[in-house]
């Protein structure tokens, strides 16, 4: 019996904890997969220092889900229709079972890793808790500080004027 | 800082710009004009300034647009995909969306999409410069003329155009067709078709066009019509509008 050697390539976090992961998962990984496969004989893991090991299994189990299945075809009309809808219930709950500051640090490091499928989906999550709220609802979701003076208030306001019911 | 779970506290303040353009480019410019701008600087700057996000110009309800505003409407229309205006009042200083304002459109040469339904436009001009144009919406613009809309037939990817209740004679409709090879909607309600109209029309464009929307000269009678496009064109899906009686 023969041992099927699947490739693989090592990841350092910012806890220096080493994850080893199979080349075909880390092919989600966009403009890195070159890099990753020239260290792919290399004894030395590629060290990303601004990715934690708690966000890279998120990663790595959402690759994993994913492995087989290719993202729908993005043509421009699917682009232009800024839907959220598409959204499958195993990434919405997959996404937010660990709450808003994993899900921007997920959203973070997909960004890094240049995981478009799981930027693309993560961002349509945010989009749907911000979509139809006022601006001082969306700043008690997300704890943002309203760093606006009155005036600055007043002329957005007014710059907008002509959209307003 | 890091929890015990191996996360940290990272709060959307903390996203670069391009993630964060990314979560807002799923989100109707309108909710973003009406809310998210004014959530705080950061998001008001990357709105303000992020042409792509600029791309649909749709809004629910009719606008009411004055002449300080169209600067900065217009700031990304070369961004624009879609535009639609239509039902929507024009409170400058002249009587009508006049050449000035409207000739701005003239920088948005990606739009597929343009809405000017019920405006009050004087000027087609800028439709020269929208060869990607697919669907156009320009019915009831009563200030048009019927030379005006000889621009139309510039844009030859149409597949749907709407120019109903429009100063608009059959023959310009006519020729307008003719250069539009794939047309597949044509809606030219308010202007009454006698029989020979129908068919210098249907002769340019029968190939292409699966929706006729018209209406019918007092001499046509309606059962005869039918008949005629049954027996002549019979795959064509069209409706013949009647003015309710009041």
């Amino acid at each position: 019996m023969y041992k099927k050697i699947v490739p693989q390539i090592k990841l350092e976090t910012y806890e220096k904890e080493v994850f080893e992961i199979d080349l075909d998962i880390a092919k989600k990984f966009g403009k890195l997969v070159p890099v990753l496969q020239e260290l792919l004989n290399d004894d030395k893991p590629l060290t990303i220092k601004t990715i934690n090991s708690g966000t890279l299994k998120k990663i790595i189990t959402w690759c994993t889900y994913h492995k087989g299945r290719s993202p729908p075809p993005e043509d421009d009309d699917n682009r232009m229709k800024h839907s959220t809808e598409e959204v499958s219930s195993w990434d919405d709950k997959f996404l937010q079972e660990d709450g808003q500051a994993a899900l921007f640090d997920l959203i973070s490091a997909a960004h890094t890793l240049d995981i478009d499928g799981l930027l693309d989906v993560a961002c349509k999550v945010v989009a749907t808790m911000i979509k139809g709220k006022a601006p001082e609802e969306i700043r008690k979701v997300f704890n943002i500080k309203n760093d606006f003076t009155q005036q600055e208030e007043d002329q957005v306001r007014k710059e907008n004027d002509w959209c307003e019911d | 800082m890091y929890f015990s779970d191996g996360y940290r506290w990272f709060p959307i303040e903390d996203l670069p710009d391009v993630p964060l353009i990314r979560i807002f480019f799923f989100i109707d410019l309108e909710d973003l004009l009406l809310n998210v701008n004014r959530v705080c600087r950061r998001f008001y700057n990357l709105i303000k300034f992020t042409p792509t996000l600029w791309s649909i110009f749709e809004f629910y309800g009719p606008l009411v647009i004055k002449e300080e505003d169209l600067p900065y409407i217009f700031q990304h229309c070369r961004s624009f995909r879609v535009f639609n205006i239509g039902y929507s009042k024009y409170t400058g200083g002249l009587p009508a969306f006049d050449f000035s304002s409207v000739s701005k459109l003239s920088c948005a040469r990606n739009l597929t999409w343009l809405n000017l339904c019920q405006t009050s436009i004087s000027t087609t001009c800028f439709l020269q410069f929208m060869p990607n144009l697919e669907i156009l919406d320009l019915s009831t613009c009563l200030n048009l003329k019927d030379c005006d809309f000889h621009a139309v037939s510039l844009c030859t990817k149409l597949d749907s155009l709407y120019i109903s209740f429009n100063e608009i004679s059959p023959k310009t409709i006519r020729d307008i067709v003719t250069y539009i090879p794939n047309i597949q909607v044509l809606d030219v309600c308010g202007i009454h078709l006698k029989y020979i109209h129908v068919i210098n029309i249907l002769d340019k464009c029968y190939k292409s066009l699966m929706t006729f929307y018209l209406s019918l000269d007092s001499t046509v009678h309606e059962n005869d019509f039918d008949r005629f496009m049954h027996f002549n064109y019979t795959d064509l899906a069209y409706t013949v509008y009647k003015p309710t009686q009041s």
